[in-house]
């Protein structure tokens, strides 16, 4: 997960630079493919689009490189892009996100895998549909506070909205996650 | 400041790492995604060569690395099982995110299972990229010939190439407008007999051997001899992994070719399954002005 302190993680490191439009875009893809992915995982792209959307989100990158004129990072231009790709995923599939997933995709008695990764799937389900009860203005921001762990300072300038707002948002998705887990609990006590 | 309740926070940090992926899944990726920029960026079989042969020299060190990420993450899925016990059944088991993708995911997801390691496929493609383009048609079929066939049938069982595993993008009933004009059946060369060593081939590297070949034509202002090799394509690839820049050809082509109506169905379609990329924004903004058919 990311730092706080955004000069502190590699994915930021000489990040601010123009990268030369032909130069390695390996090289980006490898400082950060992982941050795209979990970031569209979070931003509701369900487990099985996750690829297809990883693999648009850097092609659209790489077709926009001569638009990226240095002024925010590499990362939050990515993140940017990512966050339209997720959108467009979520808006295709009819749904909010990929917490749906959890009983349709993953039947258990239709296929049966390890114990262990029906659970991790079963968690990834969970926390995308507790997500899921946000809009996507909230959720951004609760994302990139909450599970990448960035300072809110950092993500207002991320997503170029005021601090103010950027705060009011979190609080709002906090307010609503917490009824939102709290549901889940009442239910998962009743069984 | 609303702060988040105790079991809204203990539900994050345990379960956040699920959506994480390990350096192996990103590796095993990097082939495709290196492949859809180079075609995105220029389609030039130049450049696809260049970011495969980029790719084959760094993704072995990326996959190298997957496996301490592993042992750290089972460290801390462990540490976080023992303080479990506010937030419910579901989330008994942390998910660690390098312990999902090396052990986890790959173990348990059927489409993954038998795929070249990263650095073999891009061994593959940069080698494919020196090799000889699929054989162009004996016999050129008509525009709504293309129009009209439907992909599935075409496929030949005995000579099917090996489909690439993963059946998330489904290019069948795609690449093919829904016009209506006279099927018309044309006399179709066996790209098997032509090439099989190429056919005999899985992955991206031929897909991006027919793609180079389409875009090769669309430069010499032969459009229907890119919209036959495009056919081609979606009939051996219905799930091919690089079907956008497949049917984006096809638009091109089919404007090329004077096919203004089946190049709009095309656009559509694109929108339809692609909606919002900058792909689709250009595609529906319909054929250009100016075209180079013959």
């Amino acid at each position: 997960m990311a730092a706080s302190d955004p000069d502190s993680t590699p994915e930021d490191q000489a990040d601010h630079a123009t990268p030369d439009p032909a130069g390695d875009f390996a090289a980006i893809y490898d400082q950060h493919a992982r941050f795209i992915w979990r970031s569209l995982r979070a931003l509701g792209v369900a487990e099985q689009d996750v690829e297809d959307a990883v693999q648009d989100t850097f092609a659209a990158a790489a077709r926009r490189l001569d638009e990226f004129e240095g002024r925010s990072s590499l990362r939050t231009w990515l993140f940017a892009i990512a966050r339209r790709t997720a959108l467009h995923y979520r808006r295709r599939h009819g749904r909010k996100g990929g917490g749906q997933a959890l009983d349709q995709d993953y039947p258990d008695r239709e296929q049966p895998s390890p114990r262990e990764e029906t659970e991790k799937r079963q968690a990834a389900a969970l926390l995308a549909q507790l997500l899921d009860t946000l809009d996507d203005d909230k959720r951004v921001v609760f994302v990139l506070v909450e599970l990448e762990g960035m300072a809110i300072p950092e993500v207002a300038s991320t997503l170029g909205i005021k601090l103010n707002t950027a705060y009011s948002r979190l609080h709002a998705a906090r307010k609503r996650f917490n009824r939102a887990v709290d549901r889940h609990l009442a239910r998962e006590n009743q069984r | 400041m609303k702060d988040l309740s105790p079991q809204a926070r203990q539900l994050i940090e345990r379960s956040k790492a699920c959506f994480d992926c390990s350096d192996a899944d990103t590796a095993r990726l990097k082939t495709r995604v290196m492949a859809g920029v180079a075609l995105a960026v220029t389609g030039s079989a130049t450049s696809v060569a260049a970011a495969t042969t980029t790719l084959a020299g760094s993704s072995a060190a990326s996959v190298g690395a997957s496996g301490a990420a592993a042992a750290g993450a089972a460290t801390a899925a462990a540490s976080g099982a023992a303080a479990t016990g506010l937030v419910g059944k579901a989330l008994l088991v942390v998910c660690a995110a390098g312990a999902i993708g090396t052990g986890g995911y790959v173990a348990q997801s059927s489409w993954r299972k038998g795929e070249p390691t990263p650095r073999t496929e891009a061994a593959l493609i940069a080698e494919r990229s020196e090799t000889p383009e699929p054989a162009a048609p004996a016999v050129q079929p008509t525009i709504e010939a293309l129009d009209t066939e439907s992909v599935d049938e075409a496929i030949v069982p005995a000579t099917k190439p090996q489909q690439p595993s993963k059946p998330a993008r489904r290019l069948t009933e795609e690449i093919e407008p829904a016009t209506e004009p006279t099927p018309v059946a044309p006399a179709e060369p066996s790209a098997d007999e032509q090439a099989p060593e190429l056919l005999r081939d899985s992955g991206l590297t031929a897909e991006l051997a027919y793609l180079r070949t389409a875009r090769e034509h669309m430069a010499a202002g032969a459009a229907r001899d890119a919209i036959e090799t495009l056919r081609r394509y979606s009939r051996h690839y219905p799930g091919g992994q690089l079907a956008p820049e497949a049917q984006a050809l096809l638009f091109d082509a089919l404007c090329a070719a004077g096919s203004d109506e089946a190049a709009r169905i095309t656009a559509e379609r694109f929108a339809d399954r692609w909606p919002g990329t900058p792909l689709a924004s250009r595609l529906t903004a319909g054929c250009p002005a100016e075209k180079g058919s013959r």
